[in-house]
């Protein structure tokens, strides 16, 4: 059924039947109505056209045309195939570059290598890098680290190789790193982890509290760390015991980020604890 | 490089200006519709070049110049700007009764602009370019039903911003040419 604007709107256009005609005919005869039908029309006449037209050049229009086509067929794709040779090596360049170069600012994770394990490794510089659940990591020359590309389970799980800082982010889900023959499981403390190949793990908690073991005591014989303590875990026995905190800025290096001589200072540093 | 075939070149010719008239009533923007009109030349340029068809395509085009007028006015929100100027208007004997003229229009092309696109490319059809429900229902694929919906919201709506303007007095001030309709 219509309303009373859609028939009006009918009536005054021509597009009402005979029998719609009529009824708006008898409506009209209704008092007032009258009135509100001149007021339909009223506001149907004054719209209408003002004779303004456009006169468009159609022939430059037409050579307008003849050089778009040809550009959005023939050279569109041209252009698409030269953007995409110059800027697809520049990204890999910037890309490259920018994991290869001093950690400097803190990088978003970069996408992991394929669908289940995420991987950063620094080189020859420090890392600086968010993990999926916005724990900060603070990665070593010469480590790297694996996780998922989203921590899904209700562990957060990674492994570490070299050496790291971290910052893990309060969360229900344990935050759980392997490295070497160790097992570190924290919930939400910052704390150095330190995993070269051949030597013996060692871990330093700067705030909060860690359990520290190997992979037989972590359900039930973890050791507990807390805040300036430190332990080591025997390569052999994979058992943990408390060791002396030598030096009270064990993760000094995280502070040393894109310092090339401090970073050679570490290097030395380590070769000749190595000798000892 | 494709050659034009002369008989796209014609159709080009002959419905380029018909079609930016078209555009042109419902956006009000010369440049625009203009613009518009080149869009939808080169959209069946391209898909003619695929398919490799000739035929009558004034339905076609007709379609796609009203659907992307529609869609300007989607995407622009027109400002319609209000002209004080009126030192043209002032010059003249019957200064008042132009402004007045002047304000009816403007006020006129503000409502307008005020429907919704699509209401207003509707009302802009039927009232404009005297199309049939039957024929706008066919070029927007849309019903009658749908048609015969905006044009009744169209109407009531323009009937409400005119309403100041609808009165017999205000109608007998302006010229002869836009007397009031007590009798249709």
């Amino acid at each position: 059924m219509l309303n009373q604007d859609e028939i009006i709107a009918k009536y005054l256009s021509g597009n009402a039947s005979e029998k719609e005609k009529e009824e708006v005919d008898a409506w009209r005869k209704v008092s007032h109505n009258e009135k509100l039908f001149s007021e339909y029309a009223e506001a149907w006449k004054i719209t209408t056209e003002n004779k303004e037209s456009i006169l468009p050049d159609t022939d430059e229009a037409w050579n307008a045309f003849k050089e778009k086509k040809d550009f959005s067929t023939v050279k569109r794709s041209f252009y698409w195939l030269v953007a995409a040779t110059v800027i697809i090596p520049l990204l890999f360049f910037v890309l490259f570059h920018k994991t290869k170069s001093a950690g400097i600012s803190q990088n978003i994770l970069p996408t992991p290598q394929n669908n289940f394990i995420g991987e950063v490794s620094a080189t020859d510089s420090i890392l600086i890098f968010y993990l999926p659940d916005s724990s900060k990591v603070i990665l070593n020359t010469n480590s790297r680290v694996f996780f998922p590309e989203k921590f899904y389970a209700p562990v957060r799980v990674l492994r570490l190789e070299g050496e790291a800082y971290f910052e893990v982010k309060h969360d229900t889900r344990p935050f759980v790193i392997y490295a070497g023959n160790s097992i570190t499981k924290v919930s939400g403390t910052s704390f150095n982890l330190r995993a070269y190949r051949n030597k013996a793990v060692e871990v330093t908690v700067v705030s909060g509290s860690v359990l520290f073991s190997g992979p037989e005591d972590y359900n039930n014989d973890a050791l507990i760390l807390r805040e300036n303590e430190k332990a080591l875990m025997d390569i052999e026995t994979s058992k943990a015991s408390k060791g002396n905190v030598d030096n009270k800025h064990e993760a000094w290096w995280k502070d040393q980020v894109g310092n090339r001589f401090k970073k050679f200072l570490v290097k030395i540093k380590r070769i000749f604890k190595k000798e000892h | 490089m494709p050659e034009v075939p002369p008989d796209f070149e014609k159709i080009f010719k002959t419905q380029f200006p018909v079609l930016c008239n078209v555009a042109f009533k419902i956006i009000k923007n010369k440049k625009a519709a203009e613009d518009i009109v080149q869009d939808v030349f080169l959209k069946l340029w391209q898909s003619k070049h695929k398919l490799g068809v000739m035929g009558n395509h004034n339905g076609y085009l007709y379609r796609c110049t009203i659907n992307a007028s529609i869609d300007f006015l989607k995407n622009n929100k027109r400002v319609i700007p209000f002209d004080n100027s009126c030192q043209n208007l002032c010059d003249t004997s019957n200064g008042e009764k132009r402004m007045l003229e002047k304000e009816l229009e403007t006020c006129i092309e503000k409502a307008m602009s005020g429907l919704p696109p699509k209401c207003r490319a509707i009302f802009v059809l039927s009232r404009h370019e005297g199309m049939k429900y039957r024929e706008i229902a066919g070029h927007l694929q849309i019903s009658v039903k749908t048609v015969e919906n905006q044009m009744g919201i169209a109407l009531s709506r323009l009937r409400e911003e005119l309403r100041p303007y609808l009165t017999r007095e205000f109608m007998q001030s302006l010229s002869p040419g836009v007397a009031p309709a007590s009798n249709i």
